[in-house]
């Protein structure tokens, strides 16, 4: 096996500073203020002011410490305001309430003020003084624990980054020729899975986890996912199918817009941006929409050539009768990159004030697919301060990308992120990077590489899991996310053994056609489809290049019936129409309708035996054909 | 009564919070045989097959919803109340205060 010389490898785990100079500025304002806040607080201790004033004043030292200053019962009261505060700082991470904790800290002290007796417990300003100094040491000692911890696990990287390096790169397969694809059974009873979800009527929601719309459960993210799955599966295997494909992704898209789905920032910017007057998506931060949605509508314009959502307004995200914020895919774009360029992390918010790197990766794909799309610059006028940032002030000690950090106060909150998650991103626009982030993450993950009883290689997660769609144990999400950036990457052996894992543990059902993971979320599923369907390189390839250009001129099947027949490949040279289908349930005979060929023109259908036909005025024809299992069909313009 | 009703309210957050906690993030009570199917996943589209009725789920939110909002009214009326109360006793405290100065100065 070739070694990569440490000399090659060894910059590309790299850190500038173990803080970025934007985190050390909000860090010091963090400092600064608290320090205000103590002497504000100690003033009336010293001074010997009203007992009212003194037990406010250190309420300011830490939330609820007034509370010991009105002494008795009231002290039980300073535990709970504690207990309080953290529930606060948990509204504040999940949904950017970002006044929810300045509340509970100040509003503690002012009540400590009003319940004030007659004088203050003696003891109370030493105990606050003494809670404050044993909270700064535990958090600092943690903090260097976990420092350590990383420093020594970029030890381990670094010495082994070369071999890791060497080896993620020998082990993995070609990118398969983009117009051979074709779906096996399994694939396409998985892509039903997606394909019975998005063909409901737009607004209906069956068969979608219903939790809560402001975190990772939320119905917008099952959107995307399915979107994401139907496009790659349109890109790379059926491109010149369009009919109730195309139907599937517009009308996620068009269900995107309702209220429903997006509402959440509604409050997201009451509460946290303090504006209750223009709530608008696509405005200021919330890149967990302009981002995850932009990829979605990028790929399906890519795929098709249809531009209606680049039309002014076409995608109207309606408040209420009186209140539209009018979107298209170009106002999407324009309100990630304006974020980009005027975030001083460069980086920016989800939620108001916290930012997460991994929607920020989907956010930079959407603006890569945008500039695939019109020829614009997006991406080359932010990348290199973008991945500056993401170095210097979203990377940890260790070399891993961080979960989140608040923009607000620099805090980084623990929330569980994996080099995997973002490598298949940056393969879109950095992917020098993205292959040192899963050479790095495969060779982290190899612990979990397990043989089964059969022998077979599977991936074995320790403990019960969690499960993001839905809030729920279960593994099924994490094994999907692992084969789909495994194959995006070409490794198919540790892929395979993610496959295995989820057959054997996450409840695979194949009844009535449709393949799926009973004990998995609806986002866990809907990952699983696309990472199934996943080949090397193929969501680089979705995002930077689009179907083949024959297929985007070439003749299309516009129309067949759903799920009476099912596309596993389609493709066009140009003046061909190449395809496979199958039965979604009886054999027999389907009409199928094929459009964009030439108008007036003879054409000839291949299925064994050969079938005349002469498109009619519009360039289309209605073919009747006989499906029995895999049906191929070859229609070719007619020679003399 | 101003901290018994803080009191309450606090305790209900907590109370609230962790039944939430517990809910969401903690159901982790189980082992992994035992995980239990998502029905979200067995709804086809099939013509003719009525769309699944709206799980549990979305009546135990309401009915927690439900809850929450009245343990929040009442802590909110009891915290108003109390407030009331003190106001009034010191005020009636000040009025007592200047009472026996009056008497002093005579």
């Amino acid at each position: 096996m070739a070694i990569l010389s440490s000399e090659i490898a060894q910059p590309l785990i790299r850190r500038k500073a173990t803080v970025g100079p934007v985190t050390v500025a909000r860090h010091r304002r963090n400092a600064m203020i608290y320090a205000a806040m103590c002497i504000v607080g100690l003033l009336p201790t010293i001074l010997h002011m009203s007992p009212e004033t003194q037990a406010a004043g250190l309420g300011l030292w830490i939330p609820g410490g007034g509370f010991l200053a009105v002494g008795g019962f009231a002290i039980l009261l300073f535990p709970l305001t504690l207990a309080l505060f953290a529930i606060a700082v948990f509204a504040w991470f999940g949904a950017g309430m970002v006044i929810a904790p300045i509340i509970v800290w100040l509003g503690a002290a002012y009540l400590a003020g009003e319940m004030a007796g007659e004088q203050v417990w003696f003891l109370a300003p030493y105990l606050v003084a003494g809670t404050v100094a044993a909270t700064g040491v535990y958090f600092y000692q943690r903090q260097q624990a976990r420092k350590a911890k990383e420093l020594a696990k970029l030890e381990v990287r670094n010495r082994g980054i070369g071999a890791a390096l060497a080896e993620a790169i020998e082990v993995a397969a070609p990118a398969p020729a983009i117009g051979e694809r074709e779906l096996t059974p399994d694939d396409l009873a998985a892509s039903r899975y997606a394909l019975d979800r998005a063909l409901q009527p737009i607004g209906q929601m069956n068969g979608y986890d219903k939790v809560d719309q402001f975190q990772t459960a939320a119905l917008r993210y099952q959107i995307n996912h399915l979107g994401y799955g139907l496009g790659m599966l349109q890109c790379m295997y059926t491109p010149s199918f369009h009919g109730y494909l195309s139907q599937a992704q517009r009308n996620l898209i068009e269900l995107y817009l309702d209220r429903r789905i997006w509402g959440y920032w509604l409050w997201e910017s009451a509460w946290g941006h303090l504006n209750l007057t223009d709530p608008d998506p696509a405005g200021k931060d919330n890149i967990m929409l302009t981002g995850w949605f932009g990829i979605q509508l990028g790929m399906y314009m890519l795929n098709t050539g249809d531009r209606r959502y680049a039309a002014p307004g076409s995608l109207p995200f309606r408040r209420n009768k009186h209140r539209v914020f009018h979107h298209d895919a170009h106002t999407i774009a324009q309100s990630v990159l304006k974020n980009f360029l005027d975030s001083e992390f460069c980086l920016y918010p989800c939620e108001p004030n916290w930012v997460y790197p991994i929607c920020n990766h989907y956010g930079m794909t959407a603006l890569v697919i945008y500039d695939r799309l019109f020829a614009a610059k997006f991406v080359s006028s932010v990348l290199d301060r973008w991945l500056e940032n993401l170095d210097a002030e979203f990377t940890d000690y260790s070399g891993s990308v961080i979960g989140l950090r608040s923009s607000l106060t620099g805090i980084r909150f623990p929330f569980p992120a994996g080099d995997a998650g973002f490598a298949g991103f940056e393969n879109c626009f950095a992917p020098d990077r993205a292959q040192r982030l899963w050479a790095t993450a495969r060779q982290d993950l190899k612990y979990i590489l397990k043989a089964d009883a059969s022998g077979a290689k599977r991936l074995s997660l320790p403990g019960k899991g969690f499960d993001f769609g839905n809030y729920r144990p279960g593994h099924a999400g994490a094994y999907a996310m692992l084969m789909d950036t495994a194959r995006e990457f070409g490794d198919y052996e540790f892929a395979d053994a993610a496959q295995r894992a989820l057959d054997q543990d996450c409840g695979r059902a194949d009844d009535g056609g449709v393949l799926r993971y009973s004990k998995g979320s609806n986002l866990a599923n809907a990952m699983a489809m696309r990472a199934r369907i996943h080949r090397r390189d193929d969501f680089r390839r979705t995002i930077t290049e689009g179907p083949p250009d024959g297929s985007l001129r070439g003749p299309i099947l516009s129309d067949a019936r759903y799920p009476d027949v099912l596309v596993a490949h389609a493709f066009s040279s140009g003046d061909d129409l190449d395809l496979v289908l199958y039965p979604g349930s009886q054999p027999g005979r389907q009409e199928i309708r094929v459009e964009r060929l030439r108008a007036g023109a003879r054409y000839v259908m291949r299925n064994g035996s050969e079938h005349a036909f002469v498109a009619d005025s519009e360039g289309s024809a209605l073919l009747s054909i006989d499906l029995r299992g895999r049906t191929p069909l070859h229609i070719v313009p007619a020679h003399g | 009564m101003p901290c018994c009703a803080f009191a309450v309210f606090i305790v209900s957050q907590v109370v609230l919070g962790y039944g939430a906690v517990k809910r969401f993030l903690l159901r982790a009570d189980d082992s992994l045989d035992d995980v239990p199917s998502n029905p979200a996943t067995e709804w086809r589209l099939i013509p003719g097959v009525p769309a699944l009725a709206e799980g549990s789920n979305r009546r135990f939110g309401l009915c927690t919803l439900v809850l929450a909002v009245s343990i929040e009214m009442l802590a909110a009326a009891g915290a108003a109340y109390g407030y009331h109360l003190r106001s009034h006793h010191q005020h009636q405290l000040a009025s007592d205060a200047v009472a026996r100065a009056s008497v002093s100065v005579r």
